[in-house]
């Protein structure tokens, strides 16, 4: 058996089918603060007193393309609010997800879009309030200039290199280049995941605090030395101080992380790695994922809960008769997987043994896998205690008996002559009697592994000839009712008595091919890349307007809340145990348990309900501008020996830009109204 | 020429320097540095050791006078710096009393700056996310930061190191896996240990966790050889250097490890089945990179005794045979309960000394602190560890078939095949017990009698020391003091004058106290128990009979069932032998329980021959014959099968009887006696029958030509022959013969005296109205038969059956 790593996705990577339900999330939050931002400002020019210098005057245009746009923005919120006040154009609930139980973990689902009325006044309405807010702002970049911009990024490598304290920061990172077997014992297996992941914990603490210390205390500083005073003197745009400032620490950073990660590749590439730790996590496997169901004799459903802790896997029961099954549906297939010049594909699965019964010493639990296109359906016996599922073309499914048996009659008798072995049951890629497989597959669009031993948490592996993926890219996949089904599925059985087999969506997956693991290491750290220039933007834009001291600890503030998001969110959605800050007071002072339901009597339950409301509506749309470090998180996709899809690096530069740009508009903002001429 | 500026400042900076010289000075001394120690005329640094001792114990009578005034106030000083303060004589402050101090720990810790418990808080919170996710490697690392931020609180250690041994090994199903995180748990206690050298708790759980782990898991079969594997040098166990058997170099080399390792090999052959050595050496392959003591990189050196694995408590005066880590090599023996019984004994030396006292130790007041009460379990059987250790081990040898200094193993005798064979020429087709010969003896330099007898003393010393084990004089003269005496506490705070006026002794509340504490506290250990079990387990009749028994079941494994019925019976009497020896031993709940189901091996053997099965099936038709109409309810609930195990049982119980030395001297009276054929045929047809039938072949075998019918019978009859078969009988006696009939006539004269004359024997009471004098008493009977599931049910109603569907 082939030991792999093993990946636990909490969450699918966003891929670029996510774009359009993003940007209209996007619409819709950045949008409504745009709004907020737009009316602030409008009201801040109106109230204005008249008498102000020219300058200040100059400092805040209104132009009438923004009046026109909050005007429509506005008009499009009301209509928006008229139209839920009337219960008309809202999401249907089949389109959205079922309210979140409490206790319940929250699970990410990527942002949709929804072709109705209220959904899209609301991205609508924030539509015209970014256009409104961002026409001064997007008037003014073309007033700046790459040369100057570029001379004032210059300044913050000089800066930095004369900063010691940085120096010392960047000193600590070589620490982490030690092997980690000189600081303590490390698994065979784990020789490579291990430094790995400490070389990801070392660059995220040691290079995310000094380029937050650079960056929140540049502009202050520049205050400070009255530096900034002798820059507004000239011809800058105010613009392009922060731009500058912004972009010089980003590449400066680049250079840093490039540094590091180049180290770190060679760091990994010298040592001497045990076979196992080679074996498993030194490579980049390119994988095709499906989509999971479970099955029983009633249809589908949701799997078995078996009480743990960890609500990633589902669980499906053990035995000869059990009609229960894991189903993984593949809508399309990827080309790599029929390639003519190929005749298996791995498949690999990593299952979690939910043991009932002792087992035997040292002996996992026997899994069934059928692999079928989709012109060889599947469906459970009717009758209780057969464990067989059947085709539903049972003149199909006895034809292919039977020709499986003639062959291996054949086979027997050796009537293929020398080179092929006595049986297909033991054929193994590479040899004469896997074309016969093969071919077979390829006639059928079916394949089956009788039995293999899988161990809790090692990924294991088999070879799946390609003619079943060859059957199943042909052809149009549609059941004898004209429904579109998928075109591949592998169905997973477990024949143990007593035990329970638990699996996720990604515990099962087609390997395409590999990649470099060099490639994937400089994949893997364009997220940490992403992270850092959103520090880096949120304290520029902070210290545009804050003291130093205190845009450094509100961008840190911020920052490590993404850490908490799932907190957050929790308390946002009200699903959190004990409830609101109001509630758990009440529980508090009464001594009541966390988990018991409230009395429905209790005096003032309204008030206590509507504040806990509104503190999860303020955490909702604190949720909003806390950046969702977890779509950038890519270590375990490298640890583990998978690929970093290019596809999900272009959605993380999307998220990147979609994120930074309101704060840039902000920044904008701020650094324009500042009072900097002495 | 310097301006009167200039001179000033010169002035102040000559000031400034002699300043910052004489602060620092002061700050070397007042820090107490060991360079800047104080004159002996300024400092006495004995009576500065005693004064802090006073401090400790409020107590200032044993702090020795100073010589001189100087010295009044210099040892004062002395005794108030910060080193001194803090040092172990005094408050214990010091990371390096405390035990090993880690810079780069103390270096992180600093540098948090007053975060330290933030970041702990959020590390721990992160290392239970980690092991919800089965993610184990972040887990490990990041428990290793938890307990590194604050390694001298000692909780940390103990909850994490527990639960990586216990909680994420058993979440791993591959046992190298499991192996792995059981040897983890127990390197991070041990690392806390070194960083916190006086905790008894630590040391403790380091022991329970070893001989938790490796005697009632699961998968110990298999875990007891890894930990053997770790104590093995890397490259005597290279699977490379065994694997191509067909290579003389490389056969050497496995045989000379089985050679060295037999327990090891001996165990996986026979309780894990790798017969062939292909086996063996896959399971080194698979386990090659077991956490070790040895530096595979530096010619298997022994590492630094803080990277070792097993983890071996240092040397230490009390326990001058223990294992520590500076011993060079660990040879077969070697096991989790050797370390075990290291670490118990060593946390021994921090807990208060036993006393036999029941108002516990009475330490002088310096003492108080050189000891710690451990938080659990109570301090009464915290101290028995070491022996319970050492029983386990005793049980270990014992189930392995090691039992004295005599045993042999011999790994080819049951060899099937060629393959299976480990050290006979390799082209030679036959087994070593084909060709009488039983192939190579290898030998263990451990055997259970000596591990016995070891446990044996270390109970009785227990015992002893902590007023558990009383001499029966000493307990006489106890009870004779307290007789008089109430079971009264309270009477133990009455002054002498009250308890006068009350008209007891000091010593006769003592007495009472001692007993009552006796009572209690060997209620509470079991220490009667395994006093009992060790002292007859020790014994070379109990160690003889359990080697037979071992054999029948080695001979049941193989397949000869029948050679195995024989050597179970002879076992069994053997072992009843001893059980009459030794009653507390006899009485013991799980010798008992013991006892039957290894007389239920027997039994099931008998009752699946055809002799019995035969007889059952008989019973049965006869049962039918009579009662007609029962005929239903026999279909429903055949009785064939209970028939069988009843005749079975009481069969077993016959034959272990008949084997019985009274029977066996009756047997032998009856076959002598001089009666004439008449009157002993009158009682006693069998022996008749034998004693006519042994002179018959006797006479056949002495004559020149087969004898016919006839003449067999006339010599039969013939008093020569007679007395001639008498005595070849009492000369084979009970020993087994190649003679058919000696062997047979025994049997069946014996089952008969039992029958007749010993019909008690089988139940091995003395008396028929009382259970407690049973062989086996029906409790431990009930008890057996329900674990091993031979209760068996009724016929139940179709309608309460279980109707759970397949989904």
């Amino acid at each position: 058996m082939n030991l792999f790593g093993v990946l636990l996705l909490d969450r699918e990577p966003l891929s670029l089918t996510a774009v359009p339900g993003l940007v209209m999330a996007w619409l819709q939050d950045a949008g409504g603060f745009a709004a907020l931002g737009l009316i602030i400002y409008l009201l801040a020019v109106m109230l204005a007193p008249k008498d102000q210098p020219a300058s200040q005057k100059l400092r805040m245009p209104v132009t009438g393309f923004m009046v026109a746009m909050a005007v429509l923005s506005l008009l499009t919120y009301a209509l928006m609010a008229a139209a839920w006040a009337m219960g008309k154009g809202a999401t249907p609930a089949d389109e959205l997800l079922p309210p979140a139980q409490v206790g319940e973990a929250i699970k990410y689902v990527p942002p949709t879009v929804h072709w109705h009325l209220q959904p899209i006044l609301l991205a609508l309405g924030g539509l015209f309030a970014i256009l409104g807010i961002a026409q001064p702002f997007v008037r003014d970049l073309f007033k700046l200039r790459f040369r100057r911009i570029m001379a004032l990024g210059k300044i913050c490598f000089k800066e930095a290199i004369r900063n010691r304290i940085f120096l010392a920061f960047l000193v600590f990172l070589v620490f982490f280049l030690f092997p980690v077997s000189w600081v303590g014992t490390v698994k065979p297996e784990d020789e490579l995941r291990s430094p790995i992941n400490i070389l990801t914990t070392g660059k995220n603490i040691f290079l995310t605090i000094p380029f937050l210390i650079l960056a929140a205390f540049a502009i202050p500083n520049d205050i400070k030395s009255n530096t900034l005073y002798t820059i507004v003197t000239k011809p800058v745009e105010r613009f392009e101080i922060v731009l500058g400032r912004f972009l010089g620490y980003s590449a400066l950073m680049t250079f840093v992380l490039l540094i590091m990660v180049s180290l770190s590749v060679i760091y990994v590439y010298t040592i001497t790695l045990d076979p196992r730790a080679k074996e498993e996590t030194f490579k980049s496997r390119v994988t095709a994922r499906g989509k999971i169901n479970f099955m029983a004799s009633r249809g589908f459903t949701e799997g078995t809960n078996v009480g743990r802790e960890f609500e990633y896997r589902k669980y499906i029961g053990g035995s000869p008769d059990t009609r229960e099954r894991a189903v993984w549906s593949y809508d399309s297939i990827p080309g790599n997987l029929t390639r003519s010049d190929r005749d298996s594909v791995p498949l690999e699965y990593t299952f979690d043994i939910f043991r009932l019964t002792k087992g035997d010493e040292n002996r996992g639990v026997d899994v069934n896998i059928r692999v079928c296109a989709w012109q060889t359906g599947q469906y459970p016996s009717p009758t209780k205690g057969d464990g067989i599922w059947r085709w539903t073309d049972p003149a199909k499914q006895k034809q292919y008996e039977d020709e499986r048996a003639q062959i291996n009659d054949n086979l027997k008798a050796n009537k293929y002559g020398p080179g092929y072995d006595s049986t297909l049951n033991y054929a193994r890629p590479g040899t004469p009697t896997w074309k016969l497989v093969s071919d077979l597959a390829k006639k059928y669009g079916f394949y089956e592994v009788p039995s293999v031993e899988v161990y809790d948490f090692r990924t294991g592996s088999v070879p799946i000839p390609v003619g079943v993926f060859q059957a199943a890219a042909e052809g149009d996949p549609k059941n004898s009712e004209g429904e579109v089904i998928p075109r591949l599925q592998v169905y997973i059985k477990c024949l143990s008595h007593g035990q329970m087999l638990g699996m996720a969506e990604a515990d099962l997956y087609l390997v395409e091919g590999q990649r470099s693991f060099a490639e994937n290491y400089y994949k893997a750290s364009f997220g940490l890349w992403c992270r850092l220039v959103i520090v880096i933007g949120i304290a520029v834009t902070l210290s545009t307007y804050l003291a130093a001291m205190i845009a450094l600890i509100g961008t840190l503030f911020l920052y490590l809340s993404a850490y908490f998001a799932e907190h957050i969110a929790d308390i946002g959605a009200g699903t959190s145990i004990g409830g609101g800050p109001f509630e758990s007071t009440l529980r508090m002072v009464r001594g009541e348990s966390p988990t018991m339901p409230l009395d429905q009597n209790t005096g003032a339950l309204g008030a206590i309900t509507w504040g806990d409301a509104a503190y999860s509506w303020f955490f909702r749309r604190y949720a909003n501008i806390i950046p969702d470090v977890d779509a950038f998180a890519w270590s375990d996709f490298l640890a583990e020996g998978y690929n970093v899809s290019w596809e999900y690096l272009v959605v993380n530069f999307l998220i990147l830009v979609g994120y930074l740009l309101p704060w840039g508009v902000l920044a904008y903002y701020l650094m324009r109204n500042r009072e900097v001429a002495a | 020429m310097t301006n009167p500026n200039q001179k000033a400042v010169q002035r102040r900076q000559i000031i400034y320097i002699g300043l910052i010289i004489a602060l620092l000075t002061l700050s070397l001394i007042w820090r107490g540095k060991e360079s800047f120690r104080l004159p002996s005329f300024v400092a006495d640094y004995n009576r500065v050791g005693a004064l802090h001792q006073a401090r400790r114990t409020h107590d200032f009578k044993e702090v020795p006078a100073a010589q001189s005034p100087i010295n009044v106030v210099g040892d004062w000083l002395a005794s108030r710096t910060i080193l001194e303060q803090a040092s172990r004589e005094s408050l214990d402050l010091r990371e390096v009393d405390q035990g090993d101090a880690e810079v780069d720990a103390a270096f992180v810790r600093l540098t948090l700056t007053g975060s330290r418990g933030l970041a702990v808080t959020y590390l721990w919170r992160q290392a239970m996310e980690y092991q919800k996710r089965n993610e184990f490697h972040k887990f490990e690392q990041t428990v290793n930061a938890v307990v590194r931020l604050q390694p001298n609180f000692t909780t940390p250690w103990l909850y994490q190191s527990c639960n990586i041994s216990y909680n994420v090994s058993v979440e791993n199903d591959r046992l190298t896996d499991m192996y792995y995180y059981i040897a983890r748990g127990i390197e991070l206690l041990a690392k806390g240990e070194r960083l916190n050298r006086d905790s008894p708790d630590m040391r403790y759980y380091i022991a329970f966790y070893y001989q938790n782990k490796f005697s009632v898991s699961d998968k110990v079969t298999t875990l007891r050889s890894m930990m053997q594997l770790s104590a093995i040098k890397p490259s005597e166990r290279n699977p490379n250097a065994m694997r191509d058997q067909s290579d003389p170099t490389q056969r050497e080399a496995f045989q000379n490890f089985v050679r060295k390792n037999p327990q090891l090999c001996r165990r996986l052959r026979e309780k894990l089945g790798y017969t062939q050595p292909k086996q063996i050496v896959q399971f080194l392959d698979d386990n090659e990179r077991v956490p070790t003591r040895y530096d595979r990189d530096r010619q298997d050196a022994v590492m630094s005794p803080n990277e070792q694995f097993p983890a071996l408590p240092p040397r230490f005066p009390e326990g001058p045979g223990e294992l520590h880590p500076g011993v060079a090599e660990l040879d077969d023996t070697f096991d989790a309960f050797l370390a075990a019984r290291a670490w118990f004994l060593y946390s021994l030396t921090v807990v208060p000394p036993p006393t036999s006292e029941p108002d516990g130790p009475q330490l002088k007041a310096a003492d108080r602190f050189r000891y710690r009460i451990p938080k659990a379990p109570t301090l009464i059987i915290f101290r028995q560890g070491a022996p319970r250790a050492q029983t386990y081990f005793a049980e270990r040898l014992q189930t392995e078939g090691w039992f004295d200094a005599d045993t042999r193993w011999y790994p080819d005798e049951r060899a099937d095949s060629r393959a299976e064979t480990w050290f006979g020429d390799r082209n030679d087709v036959s087994r070593g017990d084909a060709l009488g010969n039983r192939g190579e003896a290898l030998a263990s330099n451990a055997s259970s009698r000596e591990a016995w007898a070891k446990s044996f003393a270390m109970w009785a010393l227990h015992g002893e020391q902590n007023g558990l084990r009383f001499s029966p004089a000493q307990l006489l003269n106890y009870q004779e003091l307290a007789r008089s005496v109430p079971d009264d506490d309270r009477l133990s705070m009455l002054n002498d004058e009250q308890l006068k006026a009350a008209g007891f002794r000091r010593e006769q509340i003592r007495a009472r106290n001692i007993l009552n504490a006796y009572d209690r506290n060997r209620n509470m250990t079991n220490i009667g128990y395994f006093l009992a079990v060790t002292e007859a387990e020790q014994d070379p009749q109990t160690v003889k009979a359990r080697q037979k028994l071992f054999d029948a079941a080695q001979t049941e494994q193989a397949g000869r069932k029948s050679e195995a019925i024989t050597q179970y019976v002879d076992a069994l009497a053997a072992w009843r032998q001893v059980l009459l020896r030794f009653k507390d031993f006899h009485r013991a709940d799980k010798p008992e329980e013991d006892t039957y189901d290894m007389e239920l091996k027997l039994v099931a053997l008998l009752e699946r021959s055809p002799e019995i099965q035969e007889r059952a099936r008989g019973t049965a038709l006869a049962m039918q014959a009579m009662m007609p109409f029962a005929h239903e309810a026999v279909v429903a609930y055949p009785p064939v099968p209970d028939f069988a195990r009843e005749i079975a049982e009481r069969e077993a119980n016959l034959r272990i009887a008949a084997e019985d030395p009274r029977v066996q001297e009756r047997v032998d009276a009856l076959m002598s006696d001089k009666k004439d054929d008449a009157a002993i045929a009158k009682d006693w047809h069998v022996v008749l029958k034998w004693k006519r039938a042994i002179a018959a072949e006797l006479a056949n075998r002495a004559a020149e030509k087969p004898l016919t019918s006839p003449e067999r019978q006339k010599a039969a009859d013939e008093p020569r022959w007679r007395a001639k078969a008498v005595e070849a009988f009492l000369v084979a006696g009970t020993k087994p013969t190649a003679w058919a009939e000696l062997n047979q006539a025994r049997d069946e004269i014996a089952k008969a005296v039992v029958e007749r004359e010993f019909d008690w024997l089988p139940e091995y009471r003395d008396n028929f109205k009382d259970d407690s004098n049973r062989w086996v008493r029906p409790e431990a009977v009930r008890i057996v038969k329900q674990r091993l599931n031979l209760i068996r049910a009724k016929p139940s109603d179709p309608s309460t059956e279980s109707t759970t569907e397949s989904r």
